[in-house]
């Protein structure tokens, strides 16, 4: 094994500094508004799309859209 | 036959309550293959007996199963006896009264530790499993998180702190995934499954959902020529690595332990955490994309 990397763990376990919900909306919204024919095409493809905010990764799915 | 007595004693408390221990805690997370030099493991060993063991013995007269009294006489009778054929041959009756009451205060013991061990052993896995909770709500105690640390993390196989949302406060609203790339350059990523460790705490076996695999020799050669092009037509398209990723047929992919180089670990949320409902700007983001995939499935029909 040459190596093993764990992205944003010690954010992940830094207790003091929760999620910040409302800039990782904004990210995300700001992400689809300019990559909006890429993300759907990945939607229709994949069924799924990863998208990285500075709070981390999240998964949006056909699903996800559906809910909203 | 003494020699007899005392090494089943000896296993009965100081070996099986470890082997209790090692066997609960496995249901809840894998365990290190070995976490220290055989002195410690002898000492954790005499650890997981001795608390036990002193709480049954305190606890000795409450409940329904309590020690039968005389036991200190009893036991010297049955040592007595089993030491020298002498005292055994001068009152052979006195040996087996004594030794019933010998095996019924052992047993009434041995069952309260074990309970006990197997109590412990519960609350160990349930700590350890939500370690990154429990860190969190006792945030405003850092010797205590500090102490947490260090008695559970040498115990939990290294592959699983990694492989798992262990250590991270919000387990629930995350999930794992991973890059895998092996010893012979070929890139897969995909959402861990199941992990298998081997007996000396290597990583044998990862199983993937989902995974997929990069065709990273097109993706190399398609940078390079951006690279060396790009001077020259600045219009040309940086190639974008979410292009060159395939979809490996089937529900789930095996990588051998013994082929994989290193291992990228990402924890992913799913936007539902974020509410989209509740914000109007995702929402309306949402929404715009929804009517984006029926502009395409309509394009793409038209086309057929």
């Amino acid at each position: 094994m040459g190596g093993l990397q764990i992205e944003n763990l010690l954010k992940l376990m830094e207790e003091s500094s929760p999620l910040d919900k409302d800039q990782a909306r904004r990210e995300i919204a700001s992400y689809l508004t300019s990559h909006i024919a890429d993300v759907a095409k990945e939607l229709e493809e994949k069924g799924e799309t990863v998208i990285r905010t500075s709070s981390g990764s999240f998964r949006l799915t056909k699903d996800d859209l559906v809910a909203a | 036959m003494l020699t007899l007595l005392v090494t089943v004693l000896a296993t009965a408390y100081f070996v099986v309550p470890e082997l209790l221990t090692r066997f609960v805690v496995s249901l809840f997370f894998v365990r290190k293959a070995s976490t220290g030099t055989r002195s410690e493991e002898i000492m954790r060993g005499v650890f997981w007996a001795v608390v036990p063991l002193t709480i049954a013995w305190f606890t000795r007269n409450i409940g329904w199963w309590t020690i039968r009294p005389n036991i200190a006489a009893n036991t010297q009778t049955v040592f007595g006896s089993l030491y020298s054929d002498k005292i055994f041959e001068q009152n052979p009756s006195a040996f087996y009264r004594a030794f019933n009451n010998f095996v019924a205060f052992n047993a009434c013991l041995l069952l309260r530790t074990y309970v006990i061990v197997v109590l412990f052993a519960l609350l160990f896995g349930f700590i350890a499993l939500r370690l990154g909770s429990v860190r969190a709500k006792l945030k405003k105690w850092p010797r205590t998180t500090a102490f947490l640390h260090w008695a559970f993390m040498p115990k939990i196989s290294e592959w699983h702190v990694a492989l798992s949302p262990i250590l991270v406060h919000e387990r629930k609203e995350l999930f794992v995934r991973i890059d895998v790339m092996t010893k012979g350059g070929i890139l897969y990523r995909g959402t861990v499954f199941e992990k298998r460790i081997s007996a000396d705490g290597d990583l044998a076996t990862l199983i993937l959902k989902s995974a997929q695999r990069m065709i990273r020799g097109d993706f190399q050669r398609d940078r390079t020529s951006y690279e060396e092009n790009k001077g020259v037509n600045p219009a040309l398209p940086k190639p974008n690595p979410e292009d060159y990723w395939r979809d490996i047929p089937g529900e789930l992919f095996l990588v051998n332990g013994s082929e994989i180089s290193s291992v990228n670990v990402r924890h992913i949320r799913s936007v539902a955490v974020l509410k989209p409902k509740e914000n109007e700007e995702l929402a309306k983001a949402f929404s715009a994309l929804q009517a984006e995939i029926l502009k395409q499935i309509e394009i793409a029909r038209l086309v057929k």
